[in-house]
């Protein structure tokens, strides 16, 4: 957005979402610690931390991957993703502590430096059972990494929205290197193999929830635009479309929400301006179209972000016959007012 | 042996070089790609310190033909 940058732009829900994700990581560790030292009483304060850091990572991880599909799925759950970035960023710090601490306990102590101890002291690469496994955490890490370095708004004007994008969606490199690193480290390390299991069952359900959810985005509705006189194409009947919600309709290469809110209709370019965001997937929030993804803010008969806001997006004419509602899928120039069609 | 140590001491100079440049890049550079992060907070130059190390070759390409 076009105003200075902050550091964090916080807010009452973020803080809220932030004191709850900090309190349930607390309390995992805390629990996982306090399980571990009454069965395992021999364990190493060493080898705790770096199982509970470990462990507590990648459950976050499958949590991040598994919010998007959710929420595509059931919009009920929007609020969990409004914030994902600090559930990315807290991940990656919980994920460098076990790193770190795994390699000061493995790779510090001898007389190589850490990082050629860490690729060179097993070199069983070619072995699937004895295969060095900390070195794809490591890959991982530095993949994590660069998403939590380039996750401030600043990155994603500056490298672009295409680059930007392409280097987050390397998360799926980082979790395929993880899964490996996780089943190869415990075949390795003879531990139960209740690892194994949660982790074919996390693996199952992000798999699972993708492919549900990119079936369900293809059922969007498509209309080919006839090229009649009058270019209005119909769309559906009002009540179709819930309050302060939007029908989204494909006509031609028009990607168009249609908002009803207060007894009014407008319709708007469906493409947030900030990442591509789907808008007709957002609610109307104290009178403004409010993007699911990070909660940019368009007014529906302007398509203009509030001030000091400059993000505009096209708009829509529309009409109404009876209880049908058609569109005209030529869009205006962004930030173009129109003047919304009243229902009764 | 000497692949892995050379690729590793070549990964080493990337960052102490990416270093150096983020220092500039944090407290100067970004104010001049982009208005919003002239007038910024400490913290920001901060938050945007880590990515600065990583990217820098980038950053130096985008920084020289502005
Ligand atoms: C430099 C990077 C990394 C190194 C050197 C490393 C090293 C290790 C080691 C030595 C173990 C076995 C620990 C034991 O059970 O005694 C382990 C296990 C594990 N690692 Fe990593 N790791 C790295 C990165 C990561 C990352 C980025 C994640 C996840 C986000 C991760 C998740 C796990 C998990 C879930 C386990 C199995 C559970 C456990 O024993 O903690 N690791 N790692
Ligand atoms: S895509 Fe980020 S707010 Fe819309």
């Amino acid at each position: 957005m076009a105003v200075n940058y902050s550091a964090v732009l916080w807010n009452r829900q973020k803080k809220i979402y932030d004191r709850i994700m900090l309190g349930l990581i607390g309390l995992y560790l805390v629990l996982f610690i306090l399980l571990n030292v009454l069965f395992f009483p021999e364990i190493t304060a060493e080898t705790l931390i770096i199982r509970a850091t470990g462990s507590c990572a990648i459950i976050m991880l499958h949590i991040i991957l598994l919010i998007g599909p959710i929420c595509r799925l059931n919009s009920k759950y929007l609020p969990i993703l409004y914030n994902r970035r600090h559930l990315g960023v807290t991940m990656f710090i919980i994920a460098l502590i076990h790193g770190l601490f795994s390699m000061i306990q493995f790779h510090a102590l001898g007389d190589m430096n850490p990082l050629s101890s860490l690729f060179l002291s097993n070199t069983h690469y070619g072995s699937l059972v004895n295969f060095p496994f900390q070195t794809l955490g490591f890959f991982a890490l530095l993949i994590l990494f660069l998403m939590a370095a380039t996750s401030h708004d600043f990155w994603l004007n500056n490298l672009s929205p295409k680059i930007w994008k392409s280097l987050h969606m390397l998360v799926y490199v980082a979790y395929a290197l993880l899964i490996m690193h996780v089943v190869l480290g415990v075949i390795q390390l003879e531990k139960s193999s209740v690892y194994i299991v949660l982790l074919g069952i996390g693996l199952f359900c992000v798999i699972g929830l993708h492919l549900v959810a990119a079936f369900k985005e293809k059922r969007v509705e498509f209309r080919p635009q006839k090229d009649s006189a009058d270019d209005f194409v119909e769309v559906c009947d009002v009540n179709e479309i819930d309050e302060n919600r939007a029908k989204v309709i494909l006509v031609g290469d028009e990607n168009i929400a249609i908002f009803k809110y207060e007894g009014k209709l407008s319709a708007v370019h469906n493409v947030c301006k900030h990442q591509n965001g789907p808008l007709g997937e957002g609610k109307i929030v104290d009178g403004c179209i409010t993007c699911p993804w990070h909660g940019y803010q368009y007014l529906p008969e302007n398509g203009q972000s509030p001030p000091p806001f400059k993000e505009k997006v096209c708009t829509y004419d529309l009409k109404v016959v009876g209880s049908k509602v058609f569109v005209n899928p030529k869009p205006h120039a962004e930030g173009t007012a129109v003047e919304p069609v009243k229902i009764t | 042996m000497d692949i892995v140590n050379n690729l590793i001491s070549f990964f080493l100079l990337y960052f102490a070089i990416g270093f150096l440049f983020a220092l500039y890049f944090a407290f100067k550079g970004a104010g001049k790609i982009d208005e919003g992060a002239k007038e910024v907070t400490l913290t920001f130059r901060l938050l945007i310190f880590p990515a600065s190390i990583a990217l820098w070759p980038f950053l130096l390409k985008k920084v020289m033909t502005k």
